[in-house]
């Protein structure tokens, strides 16, 4: 089985073959975890973030047709799973940006001492903002994308990417 | 994807720099694992149970199998009170709300039957359809007997018995032929 090649293991997990998924589970769980972690700005919730994306991309696996890359693929439905609860709970309300730089130092931040320094800025944004800079500036996502995946407006996304571009500059 | 920015066009590639392949502290394929099959499982259960070929029979057996009881329960009490003109009054309109009840469930099986006919033509052999065909011909035909009886003695609670239980074999035929994709009977 370790021979085979993505698209074989995607046929093979959309065909039900649990064994293949698992496969393919461990090649992106970085990835995934690591977006789920960045955009929860917390350790446990990222967690059962990256198992939901998980659960959800096999029952979602027949609408995968394989116009855009896995990789992409996925990504694209964990923001969707991350952003979504988060609007669920109610966590994803708008801060302002000096409100979140002090919550920030009970979060992810101040657990990771020995992080870069971006790392920390970027955990010190507001839940939005930060949403805004990771689908638009590490995921390539348009400002109409990440208003339709997040409910925010186009113009809100641009002016909260503006202001968290400029806070990363200055650190 | 990415639109143009000419200032701090730097950030994304700083974003680029961090790192974006972290595992969990634990291994969590098991939990998926165990939920996904978990799923999977009262999926199918679902699906099973809001498929109308299952539930449309079973439901419509529940039911024959209801007014049988009735009916024979009525039956008995016809010859207990034969002579009861009020009574069988009664029993006239009951046996007539009955008989719709009974027509109706008939019709609900007969369009299932059809309509199981009609999806499955491709895959069922033409003696098969021909077989379940001529059966409910047959079945039209006892059941224009009986009601004819039915008529001419409405009171008489021995012919609607005889009517559900006709009935009763286009419901079974409607199982045979859900069970029975591609051989004949």
């Amino acid at each position: 089985m370790s021979g085979n090649n993505e698209a074989e293991l995607i046929e093979l997990a959309k065909s039900g073959d649990l064994k293949a998924y698992e496969q393919l589970y461990r090649k992106h769980v970085g990835k995934i975890h690591a977006l789920c972690l960045r955009l929860t700005g917390q350790t446990e919730l990222a967690e059962d973030m990256t198992q939901e994306s998980f659960i959800r991309a096999w029952q979602k696996l027949g609408s995968f047709r394989g116009d855009s890359a896995f990789s992409s693929w996925l990504y694209r439905l964990s923001s969707n799973v991350a952003i979504g609860y988060l609007r669920q709970q109610n966590k994803w309300r708008m801060v302002s940006f000096e409100e979140s730089h002090h919550q920030a130092t009970i979060g992810f931040a101040s657990i990771h001492e020995e992080a870069p320094d971006l790392e920390k800025t970027l955990m010190k944004l507001p839940d939005q903002a930060r949403t805004v800079v990771i689908l638009h500036e590490h995921l390539g996502y348009k400002h109409a994308e990440i208003a339709q995946l997040t409910g925010i407006a186009v113009g809100t996304s641009k002016s909260l990417l503006s202001r968290a571009k400029a806070l990363i500059q200055n650190n | 994807m990415k639109e143009n920015h000419n200032d701090n066009t730097d950030v994304s590639q700083q974003l680029a720099e961090l790192e974006w392949d972290t595992q969990p502290r634990r291994d969590l394929w098991p939990d998926i694992a165990s939920k996904i099959r978990f799923a999977d499982r009262r999926l199918k259960i679902k699906q099973r149970w809001t498929s109308k070929s299952v539930w449309v029979p079973t439901a419509i057996a529940a039911s024959l199998v209801l007014v049988i009881g009735t009916v024979m329960f009525n039956s008995v009490l016809y010859q207990q009170n034969l002579a009861n003109q009020k009574y069988q009054a009664a029993m006239a309109l009951y046996q007539e709300a009955q008989l719709q009840l009974i027509e109706q469930q008939h019709q609900t099986v007969r369009l299932q039957l059809a309509g199981l006919l009609n999806r499955q033509n491709a895959n069922l052999s033409p003696d098969f359809v021909a077989e379940v065909e001529k059966l409910m011909q047959n079945i039209d035909s006892a059941a224009s007997e009986i009601k004819k009886a039915i008529s001419s003695q409405p009171n008489n609670p021995n012919y609607t018995s005889l009517l559900v239980r006709t009935y009763q074999q286009e419901l079974k035929l409607l199982n045979r032929v859900e069970t029975t994709p591609d051989t004949t009977i």
